[in-house]
């Protein structure tokens, strides 16, 4: 855990010292076929395990039943915070011009 | 809406290759995921750190904009333990787990099955890690189809907190369609701030279950 973070702040710090680097353009092309080839990899981790795939109906619906959840809670926060906070001013947007 | 398509299509023909057994064990194997998750997250740093609307995305972190990743971390949170309750396989901490991805599918599955294994064990761990996959990636698809619905019930800010931490990038355009222009660097901000907790809040769940 620790690992992964320090892992990330480097990247941070390397992305800003080297952010006027042509190469970096092609950041967004490397980081999705990482992505992707770390899902294959995974897939291939999940197809090869046997009680995963009996149990991939089951974990639909769960997953599903805490998307459902989890998307409700943030929207009905997301209503209060607005009304609290952000309605009554005139400017919006974090910005107090 | 593309990239999700072309993610999930490499996720589903990894299974079907494990499944038919067509992978070699160095492949399957923890460390190759492992070493690929840290070349992941090392990007993810240098998109964020050679991003040159930075400077505009930190001045925009006011108090008061900080309340919105706060509602979306609440919100998920209490909502993912409320249905922690219906659950019957899962404890409340690996619900939580998998709610704290905020829509990050591809980071919150791998961290839940690179780091889970020690707590839950590997087998549970892949199941669990199965299913924060799918939530959170039906959690970015309902943002990105429910967008403009979420805007007229719930307010501009709906979207922003729904998207989770993938309104800077993958339900950007949706959010600024449908939320208003307004809201573009609240948006950002709001998806650099739950992005940064995904590696924070995923372990440490995945450690107390």
């Amino acid at each position: 855990m620790i690992g992964i973070i320090l892992v990330m702040a480097a990247g941070i710090v390397s992305g800003r010292l080297l952010r006027h680097m042509k190469a970096l353009r092609l950041l967004p092309v490397t980081t999705m076929a990482t992505i992707v080839a770390l899902l294959f990899v995974m897939g291939g981790e999940i197809g090869g395990n046997e009680a995963v795939i009996r149990g991939l109906t089951a974990s639909g619906a769960e997953a599903l039943a805490i998307a459902v959840a989890a998307t409700a809670g943030s929207i009905v926060a997301a209503r209060a915070v607005y009304r609290l906070f952000f309605v009554k001013r005139k400017s919006v947007a974090g910005d107090e011009e | 809406m593309k990239s999700s398509l072309v993610i999930v299509g490499a996720f589903a023909v990894g299974c079907v290759a494990g499944w038919l057994g067509l992978l070699p064990a160095w492949v399957t194997g923890r460390g190759l995921s492992l070493a690929v998750l840290f070349a992941l997250m090392f990007q993810v740093g240098m998109g964020i750190g050679s991003d040159e609307r930075l400077r505009d995305i930190v001045r925009t972190v006011s108090p008061r904009m900080l309340l919105v990743p706060l509602a979306t971390i609440t919100g998920t949170l209490v909502a993912s333990a409320a249905v922690a309750l219906l659950l019957s396989r899962w404890n409340v901490w690996q619900v939580l787990a998998v709610g704290s991805g905020f829509g990050y599918y591809s980071l919150s599955s791998i961290l839940i099955s690179s780091v889970g294994g020690a707590s839950m064990g590997t087998q549970v761990a892949a199941e669990l890690a199965t299913i924060a996959l799918m939530a959170n990636i039906f959690r970015e698809m309902f943002t990105l189809l429910l967008a403009p619905l979420m805007v007229r019930w719930f307010s501009p800010l709906a979207p922003i907190c729904a998207g989770g931490a993938t309104t800077m990038d993958t339900t950007l355009p949706v959010i600024t369609r449908f939320s208003g222009r307004e809201w573009v660097f609240v948006s950002i901000a709001h998806g650099a701030l739950v992005d940064f907790s995904v590696p924070f809040l995923v372990p440490f769940f995945c450690s107390l279950s």
